[in-house]
C-alpha cells in the first residue's frame, strides 16, 4: 500500500474518531435527560476530561434544548437526537478506515468511496447545523464544533483515499473493484439506523408522567385576576408567571415558536416572587417583580405588549431592580406613559393582592413558570426537551375526554 | 482477499452490537431513574414545592383562633348563617371569655390594626378616618378576615351606646362598600359592635395607630371608636 494511501486512511480514521467521540458525548448528554431531570452536560473540546463551567455550558445547552437537536419530538419524548445517527456513521467510518489500514486496502475503491460518502454526509450535515447554530440559535457549542471538525477531516481523508484508489502506481496490485461498495453501504445503513431503532424501542412510557402533574382547581374569578395575552385558539391556556423570572421568558419564547401555540387561547396569572407584595416569601427572588406585575395588571388588554417589553428588557430590569427600582419604573413609564397613575393606586394594590389570593384558592405551587392547558398542568420536567410530546399528549387527553 | 472481507463483516457486526448495547444502556438507565425518581447520583429528586397559602403569623395561637372561629361562625362570615354582625350580648355568649381576655387577645395586632375615632355621640367618618380605613383595607396581604369592632364610651344610656356603636361599625362597612365595591366584602368583614357593655378599651390603646394622631386621648375617646384590622390567621 502506498504511503500516501496510508496517510489518507489515517486522516480519515482520525476524523472518524474525533467525530465519534464528540457525537457520543452529545448523544450521552441528551440521553441522560430522558429521565426528565436537569443534568450537567459536556461542553468543551475535551469532553469527559475537561470540566465544563456554567457559562460555557450555556451554548451547548441552548443547542441541545433547541428544536434542531432532535427529530420527531411529538412522537418520542425529547425526540430522536440527531447526534445518534452520526455516532453510527462515524463508527462505521472508523471501522472501515481501520480495517483498510490493517489489511492494506488503501487502494480499495469500495473503501475509498464508502469513506468519501460518509465524509460527504457528515460534512453536509455539519454545514447545515453550523448555519442553524449561527443564524437561528446564535451560539456555537463546542461539542458541535468537534463534530464539524471530525466531519471535515473525515471528508478530506475519505476523498483523498478515493482519489488515491484510482491512481495506482505501476506494478501496484489491483485496487479491488467498486462492486464491494454496496456491502459497505448496507453496513453504513445498519450502523446508522439500527441504533435509532434500539433507541426508540428502549424509551420508557412517558404518558403516565406527562399527564400526572395535576389539574387546575376551579375557582370563580370575581376580580378579573387573569390577563388575556392571546385571544384566539381553541384550548384554554393559563400561564403562571413572574415577569422577572428568566425561565418564564425562555419558556414563553419556546412555546411561541411552536405551531401548537396557535391553538392556545392564553391568559396569565401573575405570581411575583417578590416579598414586597407576596406575603408567602421571606426573601425576594425577583425584586421589582411586584411593580412590574402591577404594571401588567394596569395594562389590562394590552398586557401582552407590556409583557413583551418586560421580557425584552428582563436582564437589565433584573439587575436594575435589585439596586434601584426607580430606574425600572422610569423605563416602563417612558414606554407606557398611561400606566403611571394606575400602578401606585389603592385599587391596583388590592387587585395585586386578589391575584395572589386567587393563587391560594387554586392551591398553586409557589414556582414559575407553570402552564395549564384546559386545566391540565404541564409538568415542570416537560418544559424543554419533552415540550412537544407533552403538549401533544395533553391535547389528545382533552380530545379523549 | 476473502479473509479481509470476512474480517470486515465480523468487525462491523461486533462494533454494531457494541454500539447497540451502549445505546440501549443509555436509554434504559435513564428510564430506570425516571421510574425510581432518583438522580444519576442516586439521590431522590422530587421535592414538593411550597403551595400558595394564606398568612399565619406568630400570634395565631389556638386560643385566639378558637375565639375568632366562634365569632366568625356566629356572626355570619363562615357557614350558612344569614345574620350580619354580632352585638354585645352575642359576643359575650359566643366568645365565652372575659372583657380583659378579649382585649388581650387583640393586643398582638398593635402594628396591624388601626383605631378610627369618633366625636361624642357621632358615627360619621372624618376625612382622616376614611383615609385610615382605606389604608388598612388596602394592606390585606395574606389575611382573609377583616375585623371591625365598634365601641361607645360609657357616656349616656346603654341602649343608645349600643345603637351608636352599631352605627359606627356600619359607617366603616359602608365606606368600604362604597370605596372598593368588593363583591366578597360580606365574606371578609367581621362586624362586631360592643356598645359600652363589653370589652371597653383601656387607655393604653391610645398608643395604637389612630385617626387623630397627636391629639389628646382619654379612655372615653378611645372607646368612641372602631378598631379595624386584618387577621393574619388561617381560621
Amino acid at each position: 500500500m502506498k504511503t500516501k494511501s496510508t496517510l489518507f486512511l489515517i486522516l480519515a480514521a482520525l476524523g472518524a474518531l474525533i467525530g465519534l467521540i464528540f457525537s457520543y458525548f452529545s448523544t450521552a448528554d441528551f440521553a441522560k435527560h430522558l429521565d426528565r431531570q436537569i443534568h450537567t452536560i459536556n461542553c468543551s473540546l475535551l469532553p469527559g476530561i475537561e470540566e465544563t463551567g456554567l457559562a460555557e455550558e450555556s451554548g451547548c445547552r441552548t443547542a441541545m434544548m433547541s428544536e434542531y437537536s432532535s427529530l420527531w419530538r411529538e412522537k418520542y419524548w425529547g425526540g430522536l437526537p440527531v447526534s445518534l445517527p452520526s455516532v453510527g456513521i462515524f463508527l462505521f467510518a472508523l471501522v472501515t478506515a481501520l480495517w483498510a489500514l490493517l489489511f492494506k486496502r488503501g487502494g480499495e475503491k469500495s473503501a475509498g468511496l464508502a469513506l468519501a460518502v460518509t465524509g460527504l454526509i457528515t460534512v453536509g450535515a455539519s454545514i447545515f447545523f453550523f448555519f442553524v447554530s449561527m443564524e437561528k440559535l446564535q451560539v456555537l457549542c463546542k461539542v458541535c464544533a468537534g463534530i464539524y471538525l471530525g466531519s471535515v477531516i473525515l471528508f478530506v481523508g475519505g476523498l483523498l483515499t478515493l482519489i488515491g484508489s484510482f491512481k495506482r502506481d505501476e506494478g501496484e496490485p489491483e485496487g479491488g473493484t467498486i462492486w464491494k461498495f454496496p456491502l459497505l453501504l448496507v453496513q453504513l445503513a445498519l450502523f446508522t439506523f439500527l441504533p435509532v431503532y434500539v433507541y426508540t424501542k428502549s424509551l420508557p412510557d412517558y404518558d403516565k408522567y406527562v399527564l400526572g402533574c395535576g389539574d387546575l382547581k376551579q375557582a370563580e374569578d370575581k376580580y378579573n385576576v387573569f390577563l388575556p395575552i392571546k385571544g384566539d385558539g381553541s384550548k384554554d391556556a393559563v400561564f403562571i408567571i413572574d415577569p422577572l423570572c428568566p425561565a418564564c421568558k425562555v419558556f414563553h419564547a419556546r412555546l411561541k415558536a411552536l405551531p401548537e401555540y396557535s391553538d392556545l387561547k392564553a391568559k396569565i396569572l401573575l405570581l411575583p416572587l417578590d416579598k414586597e407584595c407576596n406575603w408567602m416569601l421571606s426573601d425576594s427572588l425577583h425584586p421589582g417583580a411586584c411593580f412590574l406585575s402591577k404594571a401588567l395588571l394596569c395594562a389590562k388588554e394590552n398586557a401582552s405588549q407590556v409583557l413583551d417589553f418586560i421580557y425584552d428588557n428582563q436582564e437589565e430590569f433584573r439587575v436594575t431592580a435589585t439596586g434601584d427600582i426607580n430606574k425600572v419604573r422610569s423605563r416602563v413609564f417612558e414606554k407606557f406613559p398611561g400606566l403611571n397613575e394606575c400602578v401606585d393606586s389603592k385599587q391596583t394594590k388590592i387587585l395585586m393582592n386578589n391575584v395572589l389570593h386567587h393563587a391560594v384558592k387554586l392551591s398553586l405551587p409557589l414556582l414559575t413558570p407553570q402552564l395549564y392547558i384546559d386545566g391540565k398542568r404541564l409538568c415542570d420536567e416537560d418544559t424543554d426537551l419533552g415540550l412537544k410530546y407533552a403538549l401533544k399528549k395533553i391535547f389528545e387527553n382533552k380530545r379523549e375526554k | 482477499m476473502k479473509t479481509a472481507w470476512i474480517v470486515n463483516i465480523a468487525a462491523a457486526i461486533l462494533f454494531l452490537i457494541l454500539s447497540l448495547l451502549t445505546v440501549k444502556d443509555m436509554v434504559t438507565s435513564a428510564g430506570e431513574r425516571l421510574e425510581k425518581g432518583v438522580a444519576d447520583t442516586g439521590d431522590a429528586v422530587k421535592k414538593n414545592p411550597q403551595i400558595a397559602s394564606l398568612s399565619e403569623v406568630e400570634y395565631c395561637n389556638e386560643h385566639l383562633k378558637t375565639v375568632l372561629r366562634r365569632v366568625l361562625e356566629n356572626c355570619g362570615l363562615i357557614g350558612a348563617g344569614s345574620r350580619r354582625g354580632c352585638q354585645p350580648d352575642d359576643v359575650k355568649k359566643i366568645t365565652m371569655i372575659s372583657d380583659d381576655d378579649f382585649n388581650t387577645l387583640f393586643k398582638p395586632l398593635s402594628k396591624r390594626a388601626a383605631i378610627v375615632l369618633f366625636d361624642k355621640g357621632k358615627s360619621d367618618l372624618t376625612e382622616e378616618a376614611a383615609k385610615l380605613i382605606e389604608e388598612n383595607w388596602t394592606d390585606q396581604k395574606g389575611a382573609s378576615f377583616f375585623f371591625v369592632v365598634a365601641r361607645a364610651s360609657t357616656d349616656g344610656p346603654t341602649e343608645l351606646n349600643r345603637v351608636l356603636s352599631h352605627k359606627r361599625a356600619n359607617s366603616a362597612l359602608f365606606h368600604l362598600h362604597e370605596k372598593f365595591k368588593d363583591p366578597d366584602l360580606e365574606q371578609k368583614v367581621g362586624l362586631l359592635w360592643l356598645g359600652e357593655e363589653f370589652a371597653q378599651l383601656p387607655e393604653e390603646f391610645c398608643a395604637w395607630n389612630n385617626s387623630r394622631k397627636g391629639q389628646p386621648c382619654t379612655v372615653e375617646d378611645i372607646n368612641r371608636s372602631v378598631v379595624i384590622s386584618w387577621i393574619d390567621c388561617r381560621i
